[in-house]
């Protein structure tokens, strides 16, 4: 296999593993490191490409465990920044503007109190679109948890939103 | 119409029931500034998935795996001539009393003695019969070779520590 085709092919995965190696550690140098080593693995791997059925199933498998090893190790505790969501808005009344921030902010905690197997699944079904099938390969689960999971972190974010609203309504 | 359509969809989708497709003309609608009011809330939601699924990591990342990936193997085969250059010298040193050239001066010494031959060097003598010789440098060449075996494999794992170690290094 040519660098052409690492370029072409392996290359373009990064961003879709630094997501997932994001919500995983929560921390982004750790995640470009995890991606480095799973693509330079792959790279040295090359002869073994055609043998894979998926060679993204591979790279998200690889990354996977690369972050549990990871997080098997003392690490320094990192914080995850908080900053105000760039949300979709159309909303000119500042007051809207300011309910905006307020539910960006209660959407990422629950996202973040959320248990890592329904965080993952969230991860990978609602911002990479990943079908149920692609999502048990990655997280080695049955297609009957991965639905029960993503029910169980949509039912949370639903709940968090609504309750969020009704105090945000209380305050008017 | 669109709207009864929206609302039976945002239903499936807390049941987790939704196809790829399906979840794609939610976001679509969500992305939209009129929507539904008993929906508005949900629109942060979508929005936070959205924005979630434009993290990219740094630009410095694609260049520290190409940087990597560009680097010439390193080359190992010194390490077998040098292996092969150690066999053959120990084994000409333990052979050299059967490589003897004919001709030469050989006395016949009771079993551990010391003798000199033509005043030039002290030869122990340790084998009476050629055979029984022949027999014990085998067993010795063998011992050797056996170690020398050990020796070449724990260093291809030594070098392959060092390589591992070493692509750290350039990495950080």
């Amino acid at each position: 296999m040519s660098l052409e085709a690492f370029q072409q092919r392996i290359l373009p995965m990064k961003d879709k593993l630094f997501r997932f190696a994001f919500r995983l550690l929560q921390n982004a140098q750790e995640a470009e490191d995890v991606v480095q080593d799973v693509m330079v693995r792959l790279w040295v791997k090359r002869d073994e490409w055609g043998q894979w059925q998926s060679l993204e199933g591979y790279c998200m498998i690889a990354a996977r465990n690369a972050c549990l090893d990871r997080k098997r190790r003392p690490r320094p505790v990192s914080v995850r920044e908080e900053s105000a969501a760039h949300l979709q808005s159309n909303d000119k009344d500042p007051y809207e503007k300011i309910m905006n921030k307020e539910a960006g902010i209660r959407i990422r905690q629950c996202m973040e109190a959320l248990p890592e197997n329904q965080r993952l699944v969230i991860q990978l079904r609602e911002i990479e679109g990943f079908s149920y099938a692609e999502i048990s390969e990655v997280l080695d689960m049955s297609m009957e948890q991965v639905k029960v999971n993503l029910f169980r972190a949509r039912n949370a974010m639903k709940n968090s939103i609504i309750k969020g609203e009704a105090i945000w309504n209380s305050k008017k | 119409m669109e709207q009864q359509k929206i609302m039976a969809l945002m239903d499936k989708y807390w049941l987790a029931e939704t196809s790829v497709e399906e979840e794609a003309v939610l976001g679509a609608y969500f992305r939209q500034p009129d929507i539904a009011p008993e929906l508005e809330p949900f629109r942060y939601l979508f929005a936070y998935y959205e924005e979630e699924s434009q993290l990219v990591p740094s630009a410095a990342l694609e260049e520290k795996i190409m940087k990597i990936i560009e680097q010439p193997p390193r080359r190992l085969g010194w390490w077998y001539g040098a292996a092969a250059a150690v066999v053959l010298g120990i084994g000409l040193y333990l052979a050299y009393p059967l490589l003897r050239p004919h001709g030469e001066e050989v006395v016949k010494v009771p079993v551990g003695k010391e003798i000199v031959v033509a005043g030039r060097e002290h030869v122990t003598d340790t084998y009476d019969d050629p055979q029984e010789a022949l027999v014990a440098v085998q067993k010795a060449l063998m011992t050797v070779s056996v170690k020398i075996d050990r020796g070449k494999h724990m260093t291809q794992q030594r070098i392959g520590r060092l390589n591992d170690r070493w692509k750290m290094a350039v990495r950080d």
